[in-house]
């Protein structure tokens, strides 16, 4: 059943979680959005309607891992599927299929075999033999993984997600299975802070942070009924209504990501990247390197060759309110989400 | 294609490092601590890329080389012709997926049922055997495996026993792991028999900053092209490999050095003799990096942070002790401490207290008086007060929980739910751990085919059947309610119950329990630390607690009551711990009744009654004397919990008692 899905240029206001969205589909090395924030704040909504304006990606029918036909041969050495291995080593042509990017929903209750995968108990069953059954992180790979409500995820979860999210390679070694694949993702999670916080590790592995609230303009909190209601009422007609400005978005994203990589960057705007960084007492160089990325895929949203100083700015933004160190007690609450939003 | 190893910016410890132990895999591993980001993972990753080949038979199910022949006596286990073959090493990683028969190998049920003959399939052990294994946040794996493989590292031979396949074999490989000590520390035992230990920071020179990013950016645009352009230096590492390790065996260390090095050791006084034999392999190693066949003083002198850092059971100057050029000038200095940790070196327990009484003076001074006009004391912070000897605080939670998370049928659903690790006969709760009912089966397949008359691929009898045993993230929940109103201010109460929640802290955080922190002052409660395993950072919160203002106790039993209510969404199995730490004197309402006083009885009562499965403690820090207001025992009577003055929180009673109760 295919899910007519609200379209993600109707959602009304939100303009950072949006934005922090498209960013990741144009460079998804920027790797993922955490989105703070109370309930009905289009949260969800927006990420499930990012599959519209997502760009295509080529890959090889029925591939369980959304394997290319550009990637390397070796990710393709001792995979289970015999048949379509044999073919793509000896160098056959397979059939490639064009389709946007898998968003992959990753449940609060779900099991650790369903994740990582495991062994394919009807197989074994039925043949006696050992095969691999894919989880969710190898339909995730080169997508969105989404995960509703991150905070709540079961620990032992949660470092299963950072050991694959750490290495871009999900290993299975369990149940007489050993064998590993490709587990790029785009990770999204969405947390309401009041229900308690993410582990710093967990946390810095989203690329940006946004932090959303309910709009508070009443004409646009109107327009979001309307809108709605609207959509409820018909979904189709609504959705062809915004079907130009879909389009439109979706140029303009595709386009930003032919010319990402010819973006410079003048090299005070890098300094001033890493001496803010350093001010900021932010562990390590993922902040460094995400707040340069974030302002080359800016400049190159917005169709420019040359990262402007405002691109820093607001990448700076984006990326490091949950990096900053929370110091102890008093900054906890002064170093809030909302007071680096401004 | 990984991140080459050449282009990495700066790290030199960590590079030193992994280049000593992939020359010499007897030093034991490498344990890398870092905070996240550093590039702990590219420079294990990078690693491949620099490893020479080696030289091993070709089919051998483990790894083995001409070196290792000796073992092919009497192997049945592979049909190999011993046939020399040059290959790449392998770089595997422990996924924290892992279970335990992937460690140490098991039967190949697929083999087996196809030939009818037991058929082993050797395990990560096994694969490893020549090559690297990496282990990306070690401090998250399951203890009893992270054992299994320490110990096969340091023996040098895996010896499986299990679903009646009994093997030997040896295996030597390079041990890399990597932790974030955020995220909870590695077990002191276990963190003693890495051979080398690096601590990794992330680079302050904005230079090389701007050089890590413009790096990781060329080879994101164009990942061939970069690593082309580095190949040259990673050849040269290679070089530098094959030629050290061709070199090491004719390393010679004189006598005199050996006595250095054991003068070294003890100096740190490390418990028993693992760090003099690490630090001779490690200094041999790094002569043979330099191609020299003479260990000489340097050599060991470079070595020594590596080995002897995490050795020494120092939890203060560490700084001061990285480099060990300075050792012997910081001599007297640790001669100073020498007597110290001579107390602890006995009992890894007692050794942890000591340490920490040694980190946390025993002092009540404040500092930071802030102080209005009218001389009126606004906030203060109070040092942490006396820590004392935590006695085993609440033992039996640790073991109930974590042996009968299997056994325990309260509820299937929930029963179901944790890391499968391992698997077990008979089967109580339906939970058949598939994989290893036919590895049990597997064996018995020809004869019982024979048997049968259906047609079926397996043919699984009543006894084949394992049920799973599951681990989950057991222990305490320990949640801090902490009253940082002016009262609390006054006689050094406030230091003294910081030593107390400190004491309780370092305790929680052998015992692996969860710790979490709830402050009221001013206007209302504040969740301050959300539960974590961190000790180091509780500890950071507690110190820079400051006190003052009025007291919004009921605000901080709403707090309680809100955080309460969501950790038991998030795991109802959990055990819930409250001590509030206050003297009762509520004069801030929420605002439902004018009286504070009531509301907060209402708002205790309300809370023992909803939280039948959660203990109460309330440490009444009120004077003892003329004006009593026994506030917090009436507290404790609403909370149906239990009620103590703060002159019993000294020395272990509380604690004891805690654990008494709590049974």
């Amino acid at each position: 059943m295919k899910k007519r899905l609200y379209p993600f240029v109707a959602i009304v206001g939100q303009e950072k979680m949006k934005l922090s969205l498209i960013l990741n589909v144009i460079n998804p090395t920027l790797s993922g959005v955490l989105i703070r924030g109370e309930k009905g704040t289009a949260k969800s909504t927006a990420v499930r309607s990012l599959a519209s304006i997502l760009p295509e990606i080529q890959v090889i029918k029925d591939c369980p891992f959304q394997i290319s036909p550009s990637d390397s041969m070796d990710v393709c050495e001792g995979c289970f599927n015999d048949k379509c291995r044999e073919l793509r080593l000896r160098g056959e042509n397979l059939e490639i299929i064009s389709r946007p990017v898998n968003v992959v929903d990753l449940p609060i209750g779900a099991t650790e075999d369903r994740v990582v995968g495991t062994l394919d108990l009807e197989h074994a069953l039925k043949t006696g033999e050992k095969r691999v059954e894919p989880g969710i992180l190898a339909q995730a790979n080169k997508g969105i993984l989404y995960v509703d409500e991150v905070n709540l995820l079961d620990d032992h979860i949660v470092d299963i997600l950072l050991d694959a999210a750490a290495m871009g390679v999900n290993t299975i070694e369990r149940e007489g299975i050993s064998f590993s694949h490709p587990a790029r993702f785009v990770l999204i999670g969405t947390m309401n802070p009041e229900e308690g916080e993410l582990r710093p590790q967990l946390l810095d592995r989203f690329g940006l942070c946004v932090h959303v609230k309910g709009v508070r303009d009443p004409k646009d909190r109107i327009e979001i009924m309307r809108r709605r209601s609207e959509f409820e009422e018909g979904p189709e007609k609504f959705i062809k209504k915004w079907e130009k400005a879909s389009l439109e978005l979706k140029n303009k994203i595709q386009r930003a990501k032919e010319i990402y990589f010819s973006v410079g960057m003048k090299e005070d705007l890098l300094f001033k990247i890493v001496e803010t960084c350093i001010n900021l007492n932010i562990d390590g160089h993922r902040g460094d390197i995400i707040v340069y990325k974030t302002a080359k895929t800016l400049a190159a949203f917005n169709g420019r060759d040359v990262v402007k100083e405002e691109d820093v700015d607001l990448a700076l933004q984006l990326a490091l309110p949950h990096r900053i160190r929370r110091r102890p007690f008093e900054e906890v609450r002064e170093v809030d989400f909302t007071s680096v939003d401004n | 294609m990984n991140f080459p190893f050449g282009a990495i910016v700066g790290q030199d410890d960590l590079k030193k490092a992994i280049l000593v132990s992939l020359v010499n895999p007897l030093v034991n591993g490498v344990l890398i601590e870092g905070e996240k980001g550093t590039g702990k993972s590219s420079i294990v990753r990078s690693i491949y890329d620099i490893l020479p080949d080696i030289e091993v038979f070709e089919g051998c199910l483990f790894n083995l080389g001409p070196k290792d022949e000796y073992y092919c006596k009497g192997c049945s286990f592979c049909s190999c012709k011993k046939k020399k073959i040059k290959r790449r090493p392998f770089v595997l990683t422990l996924p924290l997926n892992v279970t335990e028969d992937m460690v140490v190998g098991g039967i190949d049920f697929e083999k087996t049922l196809r030939s009818g003959m037991v058929s082993f399939q050797p395990g990560i052990l096994a694969r490893a055997n020549g090559g690297v294994l990496y282990i990306d946040e070690i401090n998250l794996l399951p203890d009893h495996i992270v054992d299994i493989i320490l110990d096969v590292l340091e023996s040098r031979v895996n010896i499986v026993e299990r679903e009646g396949i009994s093997v030997t074999h040896p295996t030597k490989f390079t041990l890399i792991a990597s932790m974030n000590p955020e995220e909870g520390d590695l077990r002191p035992q276990l963190k003693d028999r890495f051979g080398l230990c690096v601590k990794v920071k992330g680079l302050r020179d904005p230079k090389q900053r701007v050089e890590t990013v413009l790096r990781r950016e060329g080879f994101d645009r164009n990942p061939i092209r970069f690593f082309d352009s580095f190949s040259p230096l990673n050849k040269k590492y290679m070089n530098q490999i094959t030629k050290a390790k061709s070199i090491l065996p004719r390393v010679r260390i004189s006598n005199k050095l050996r006595i250095l090095i054991s003068n070294l050791c003890v100096e740190q006084n490390c418990a028993g003799h693992r760090a003099d034999i690490i630090l001779e392999q490690a200094a041999k190693a790094d002569a043979a990096l330099n191609f020299k066949e003479e260990v000489e003083e340097g050599h060991i002198m470079e070595m020594a942070p590596y080995v002897l850092e995490h050795r020494k059971r120092m939890a203060t100057n560490k700084q001061e002790q990285k480099k060990s050029p300075q050792k012997k000038n910081n001599e007297s200095k640790s001669r100073n401490n020498k007597e110290e940790r001579h107390k602890s070196k006995t009992h890894k327990h007692k050794n942890q207290t000591s340490t920490d009484n040694e980190h946390i003076k025993p002092e009540m001074k404040t500092r930071d008086h802030i102080k209005t006009k009218n001389g009126e004391l606004l906030e203060k912070i109070f040092k942490i007060g006396e820590t004392f000897k935590p006695k085993k605080l609440l033992p039996f939670k640790d073991r109930r929980f974590r042996t009968g998370s299997g056994k325990r049928a309260t509820s299937k659903t929930r029963a179901r739910a944790g890391r499968y690790v391992s698997a077990k006969m008979k089967s109580y709760k339906n939970d058949i751990a598939l994989d290893a009912t036919i590895r049990a089966a597997a064996p018995y397949q020809l004869e019982r085919k024979t048997k049968s008359e259906k047609n079926l691929a397996i043919i699984i009898n009543k006894e084949d059947v394992r049920e799973k045993i599951r681990e989950k993230k057991i222990g305490t929940l320990i949640l801090f309610l902490v009253d940082a109103s002016g009262s609390m201010g006054a006689m050094a109460r406030m230091s003294a119950a910081k030593g107390a929640i400190m004491s309780l802290l370092l305790d929680a955080y052998q015992k692996r329990d969860k710790v979490a922190m709830i402050t009221f002052n001013r206007d209302r409660g504040r969740l301050i630390l959300p539960p974590t395993n961190s000790v180091e950072l509780a500890g950071k919160y507690l110190s820079d607690l400051p006190v003052g203002g009025r007291t919004p106790l009921s605000s901080g039993l709403y707090e309680t009551f809100r955080f309460l209510t969501f950790q038991n969404i998030k795991d109802p199995t959990l055990k819930k711990i409250v001590i509030l730490i206050t003297d009762g004197r509520a004069n801030v309402s929420l605002g439902y009744f004018d009286d504070p006083i009531k509301e907060t009885f209402l708002m205790a009562k309300k809370l023992g009654s909803e939280f039948k499965d959660t203990k109460f403690f309330v440490v009444d820090t009120e004077k003892s004397g003329i004006m009593n207001f026994e506030m917090a025992k009436k507290l404790a009577y609403f909370l149906n919990g239990i009620h103590y003055k703060l002159e019993d929180l000294k020395a272990e009673n509380l604690l004891n008692i805690t654990g008494k109760e709590l049974l």
